[in-house]
């Protein structure tokens, strides 16, 4: 399964069982960036993501996640708009532990690219805020093994916090013509929590029929900062629709036990 | 466990404290007639490049105009009122934005003789004639004195066109680029031109940034470099240059005039530009106007500023008077023609 997605790491056991779970998500969306304007934008958001949770050893797995949002969003008083548009690529490693009462814990850490643009159209020499940062993030999760009518369901909350990293930062009143020529200094900040704070959370429920499930949740991005003089801050808060191809391998299925492919949710 | 307990309250209120400074707090003004007037007031106080180079009192004026408006003052009334504050800063970059009409300062080139008439120049210098290319009309005038006229910076000057130009060209004794009328368009044409007429990277200006909301807080220089064309194009080296320049040249067109007065045989005539040396930025106010300002200056290759236009060479300041364009006489063109067929008699 491992070789399917041409990692072709050694961590991923002949025998482990790749969970993979595909989203489509709609919600709402605000954002506010001093470099373009000092007003909040609101609108809508839709986005594309898929989660790959792959066992690497007994207490682990990997996990892979990558993200893509476009943003739609209309000032105050409806006479512009602001397009955002942003991806994410998550790669990390966690451990997971379990817990009495059905309940497994889950904590590691990831490596995080992330590269946002609002972009708004009005604009002269100030049209776009761009951020982008690489870092490194901690993961954490909580899910609950639980029935409804026969069906395993799997209660999920998730979080994803980056942590250290460098960001591209243009100064408070730089255009992107001056970086054009070269006028490139203080345009990587480190960032970390005091100054760039990013915080993922996804609360899902998630059911099993076997040779797939599905899931639905909600999904809620914060992200703020203030550098170089340039405050940011962008919310959304989103409905989640996802499918697992294969299923979250919850439901009993002695034949697949006995070959010993093993979820991380079992 | 109690200093368990201690431990966990102190990361959590550290946490907590390093995550709140990065969530930053934005002014917000109310979507009233004295909130979108602050908000304008206060996006110009803080991004404003030219406060202190042209030493405006901003609190003072807006303070002149605020008293203007009142709860009942209506949309077109506030626009008028916003205009006017905005024309203090005598800054043709400035622009306030509404549904119903844009503001526009004009007093930078109205106030002047226009010294140009493209009907003039169409019908009695180049005879409705000329090739074109780029948005550049050019010919040769007696057998040895290229001319090109380029009315604006916003026609993106394409490497190709500059070639055929060029070729073209190739064998006139000097060259008269007339950019009267030009206001402005995209800097990076300023490189494309200007790599033709040089053989070594120039320094020619500096860019700044605000780098805070105070009057002074800016960015060192940064210097602006030129690099000549790619041996593969063709160039214009050696031989006069004449840059035609009249009130209405703005922006772009004015930082052009900036860089090329610096080079070897180049010779500004005409009028003082019309300045305009400052990238503009946008910003809006809560009733969803749009404004857009000054906010990054350009400066010579001396770190001089140039918001106030460029002069022409000494000895070169020309003016049209409207009766003699409208006799069909440009006399900055004359002269540029006259001056440069007596230097090009005297090099014989």
């Amino acid at each position: 399964m491992a070789t399917a997605f041409g990692l072709g790491w050694n961590l991923i056991p002949a025998h482990a069982r790749v969970t993979e779970i595909l989203r489509i998500e709609d919600g709402s969306t605000s954002a506010l960036a001093s470099y373009i304007s000092p007003l909040r934008y609101e609108g809508t958001a839709y986005a594309l993501s898929a989660e790959w949770l792959i066992p690497s050893d007994e207490n682990g797995f990997m996990n892979i996640e990558t993200s893509g949002t476009f943003q739609n969003m209309y000032n105050p008083s409806q006479t512009a708009k602001t397009l955002g548009l942003n991806g994410e690529l998550i790669w990390g490693y966690s451990n997971s532990k379990k817990l009495p009462a059905n309940f497994q814990i889950s904590y590691g850490a990831s490596a995080d690219i992330y590269a946002g643009v609002l972009y708004l159209p009005r604009n002269s020499n100030n049209p776009a805020a761009v951020n982008a940062s690489f870092g490194g993030a901690l993961d954490g999760a909580l899910s609950w093994r639980t029935h409804f009518k026969g069906f395993p369901i799997l209660i999920r909350e998730k979080i994803h916090i980056p942590i250290a990293g460098l960001a591209f930062a243009p100064a408070y009143g730089e255009t992107f013509y001056e970086i054009w020529l070269g006028n490139t200094a203080g345009i990587a900040q480190f960032v970390w929590p005091g100054n760039s704070f990013r915080f993922d959370n996804r609360f899902s429920a998630m059911i099993d029929l076997g040779p797939v499930a599905y899931e639905i949740g909600v999904h809620n991005n914060l992200y703020t900062s203030w550098m170089r003089g340039l405050n940011t801050q962008v919310s959304t808060f989103a409905l989640s629709l996802g499918i697992i191809p294969h299923g979250l391998g919850i439901k009993r299925q002695p034949k697949a036990s006995k070959t010993g492919n093993q979820s991380i949710f079992q | 466990m109690k200093i368990l307990k201690k431990l966990t309250r102190f990361a959590a209120i550290f946490a907590m404290a390093i995550c709140a400074s990065a969530c930053h707090e934005s002014p917000e003004f109310k979507n009233d007639n004295y909130g979108n007037f602050d908000a304008l007031a206060q996006i110009i106080s803080e991004r404003y490049c030219f406060l202190g180079e042209k030493k405006i009192d901003w609190n003072r004026e807006c303070q002149k105009h605020r008293s203007r408006i009142n709860d009942k003052t209506g949309k077109v009334e506030l626009f008028v009122i916003m205009s006017d504050l905005l024309d203090e800063l005598k800054d043709g970059h400035v622009n306030l934005i509404a549904p119903f009409s844009t503001s526009y300062y004009r007093k930078w080139w109205s106030d002047y003789p226009q010294d140009f008439n493209l009907r003039t120049l169409q019908e009695n210098y180049l005879q409705f004639k000329g090739f074109q290319t780029s948005g550049i009309t050019y010919c040769i005038f007696n057998e040895e004195i290229g001319y090109m006229y380029y009315p604006s910076f916003t026609a993106t000057v394409s490497e190709v066109s500059l070639d055929y130009i060029f070729t073209l060209l190739k064998d006139t004794k000097g060259l008269i680029i007339d950019i009267r009328n030009n206001g402005g368009g995209e800097l990076t044409n300023i490189d494309t031109f200007v790599g033709r007429f040089i053989s070594e990277e120039i320094t020619g200006g500096y860019i700044r940034h605000k780098t805070g909301p105070g009057e002074n807080e800016f960015s060192e220089p940064y210097p602006i470099h030129y690099k000549p064309a790619e041996e593969s194009h063709v160039k214009y080296l050696d031989r006069p240059i004449y840059v035609l320049t009249n009130r209405s040249c703005f922006s772009a067109a004015n930082a052009f005039v900036s860089v090329m007065k610096e080079l070897p045989g180049v010779t500004i005539i005409g009028a003082t530009t019309g300045g305009g040396g400052g990238l503009p930025f946008s910003s809006e106010i809560p009733n969803g106007w749009g404004i857009r300002f000054s906010a990054s200056p350009l400066s010579d290759a001396k770190d001089q500023s140039i918001e106030n236009g460029i002069p022409p060479t000494p000895g070169c300041e020309v003016h049209c008077t409207a009766e003699e364009l409208a006799a069909g006489k440009d006399a900055i063109l004359d002269f540029a023609l006259s001056r440069l067929t007596s230097h090009i008699k005297t090099q014989k």
